[in-house]
């Protein structure tokens, strides 16, 4: 690129290398490891002779790659929906899940599921995308109303994602044949990940975030302060509405085939800012690329760890996401961003 | 030339300026002084077309501002805001930042544009801050490569709310020269400030609010002269000669 060699040295490609090395390293053990373990050479051959050969070919094509596949989409979809809201919002303290579009998304998938059985992917995802939409709007929405203090914004959005949480619940318990009453769905787990459901996910992720990509320069100046920005000449009101309709997509589009994966959007932004540092042209590349190697990563644990039993990913990134958030919290004290 | 005429502005309804009719020169530095709340602020915002007028016209070279599309206005008109974010970004990134108007979808900056960043950052004295972190300046620091990204917008016109507000005096006095190295540059610089013997002092125009009216413009003298400051502010003004020119000075009533 040429800018980088523009730009300041200290943002140099050694960790966009080792977080990408990482992700492949992630993946391949990811589809290697498991109740049946597959050696490389069996990987090579399985790649080689299509999903209709031996046993290990069946595993690798219906099993390992969608769920790898499924790992690093919903980690790298989550990241960068945390990182764009948290800078639309300017607040540090901001995700999907905290926000409430995850619980919106997960609320719509619900509602698919509950009505109409085996709803198709595109179907569940774009209802996703309306669910995740439409909580980051009332959010915002309530916010304005009330002075859109960030603080407000953050409480906001735990209301909404209670209430919305509640719904499903409710719809979990009334339909207990639903799919969503699984705890794979309500705290985001990859157990039962099919094709039919992932691939339109992965075509809606995959074009959000090369959309994201292009919109870095936008999120810095919006990062600047509204006056500021618009005094650039930016439509901020349309700016903040579509990057927040992006990262609603992003992070819908993964709990429709996830579940309500919780703190990837929070925490991965600010282990990524630690590296590149906090211009969005570094920073989204590089949240994707941690986020596909933790989700990945954390899933292959979550498999492995208790054998032949199987943790939802989420209640591990649960575990680690939590005490980070208390972290966070405490160091950071809402002081600098106030 | 920037122009008003019978300018009528405000929130929710309450019109804030009442009928400002007003013009701002190039090559000159205006300051725009008042009391608190007399609408300075929004004078301000409604001259960068960021506030629409509910009635009255700002004009820029006889083109209305109000009906400019925000990327045109923001390439005659730079604007610095009163509440200024301090983002974690390089100096040079965020003057780059000043050339996002001339750019559409997907914004790239150009080497041209590199360049203009350097050579704004060059001329404001602060080169060496390129590559450091924003958050990491100090506030005089700050406003340096603030008024570099106006700079880097290239405009005719810049607009400063409050420049020299929180920063010590050195910095002050920095800032104020900038405005005149500014206008030397052919520029129509407009500032709001509040340090009413530093405006005097420095201004090459004073443009004095009351209660959203103008209540006076002029040079220093003629404002001075005119002795309108005293209700307005309900100070009383003075003058010295010294060896360094006039100095104003206030006292209380």
């Amino acid at each position: 690129m040429k800018n980088s060699q523009i730009s300041s040295s200290r943002h140099n490609s050694r960790p966009f290398a080792l977080a990408a090395l990482l992700c492949v390293a992630a993946a391949l053990l990811s589809v290697c490891l498991g109740a049946a373990g597959l050696t490389l050479p069996e990987l090579w051959q399985a790649i080689l002779s299509g999903p209709d050969g031996s046993a290990a070919a069946r595993i690798l094509w219906y099993v390992r790659l969608p769920r790898t596949a499924a790992c690093l989409l919903a980690g790298a979809g989550l990241a960068v929906s945390g990182a764009i809201i948290q800078a639309v919002l300017a607040n540090p303290l901001a995700s999907p899940s905290i926000i409430g579009v995850n619980a919106g998304a997960g609320l719509a998938v619900s509602i698919c599921c509950a009505a109409g059985g085996a709803a198709a992917g595109w179907a569940v995802a774009g209802m996703s995308f309306c669910g995740g939409m439409a909580a980051v709007m009332i959010v915002v929405l309530v916010a304005r109303r009330t002075g859109a203090s960030r603080m407000t914004v953050v409480l906001g959005g735990v209301a909404v994602s209670t209430f919305l949480n509640a719904g499903t619940e409710a719809i979990a318990t009334l339909f207990p044949d639903a799919a969503v009453g699984s705890a794979d769905f309500r705290v985001g787990g990859f157990s039962s990940v099919s094709l039919a459901r992932l691939w339109p996910a992965a075509i809606l992720i995959v074009a959000a975030l090369a959309v994201s990509f292009t919109l870095c320069n936008e999120l810095d100046v919006l990062a600047l302060g509204e006056d500021t920005a618009r005094g650039l000449g930016m439509q901020v009101s349309t700016t903040r509405t579509l990057l927040l309709a992006l990262s609603a997509l992003l992070a819908g589009a993964t709990v429709s085939f996830a579940g309500v994966l919780g703190f990837v959007g929070l925490i991965v932004p600010h282990i990524a800012r630690k590296f590149v540092g906090s211009e969005s042209c570094h920073l989204l590349p590089m949240c994707a690329l941690c986020g596909a190697g933790l989700v990945t990563i954390c899933d292959l644990a979550a498999r492995l760890l208790f054998a032949p039993y199987e943790l939802p990913v989420g209640i591990l990134l649960s575990f680690i996401g939590g005490p980070f958030f208390i972290v966070l919290l405490a160091r950071r004290g809402g002081g600098r961003h106030a | 030339m920037l122009e008003t005429k019978k300018l009528c502005a405000g929130y929710g309804g309450t019109d804030v300026l009442h009928g400002v009719t007003a013009c701002f020169r190039p090559g000159r530095v205006t300051g725009i002084i008042g009391p608190n709340g007399c609408g300075k602020s929004t004078l301000l915002k409604t001259l960068a077309g960021l506030h629409k007028p509910t009635s009255g016209q700002v004009l820029l070279d006889g083109v209305s501002v109000p009906d400019l599309p925000p990327h045109l206005s923001a390439q005659k008109i730079a604007y610095l805001p009163q509440s200024r974010n301090v983002p974690e970004i390089t100096a040079l990134r965020m003057v780059l930042h000043g050339r996002f108007a001339y750019l559409s979808y997907p914004r790239r900056y150009r080497p041209q544009d590199y360049e203009a960043a350097r050579r704004a950052l060059r001329w404001i004295g602060a080169e060496d801050l390129a590559d450091k972190n924003v958050s990491s300046l100090s506030g005089g620091q700050r406003q340096k490569v603030y008024i570099a990204m106006a700079l880097a917008q290239d405009t005719d016109t810049v607009l400063m709310d409050e420049p020299t507000t929180y920063l010590d005096i050195r910095n002050q006095m920095e800032v104020m020269e900038l405005a005149g190295k500014l206008a030397g540059l052919g520029k129509a610089v407009v500032m709001v400030v509040h340090d009413l013997g530093a405006v005097l002092r420095n201004a090459d125009d004073v443009l004095l609010l009351q209660e959203g009216r103008v209540a006076a413009m002029g040079t220093p003298e003629e404002i001075y002269a005119g002795g309108k400051l005293e209700s307005a502010f309900g100070v009383a003004v003075h003058v010295m000669e010294t060896p360094d020119g006039k100095q104003y000075y206030c006292t209380p009533l």
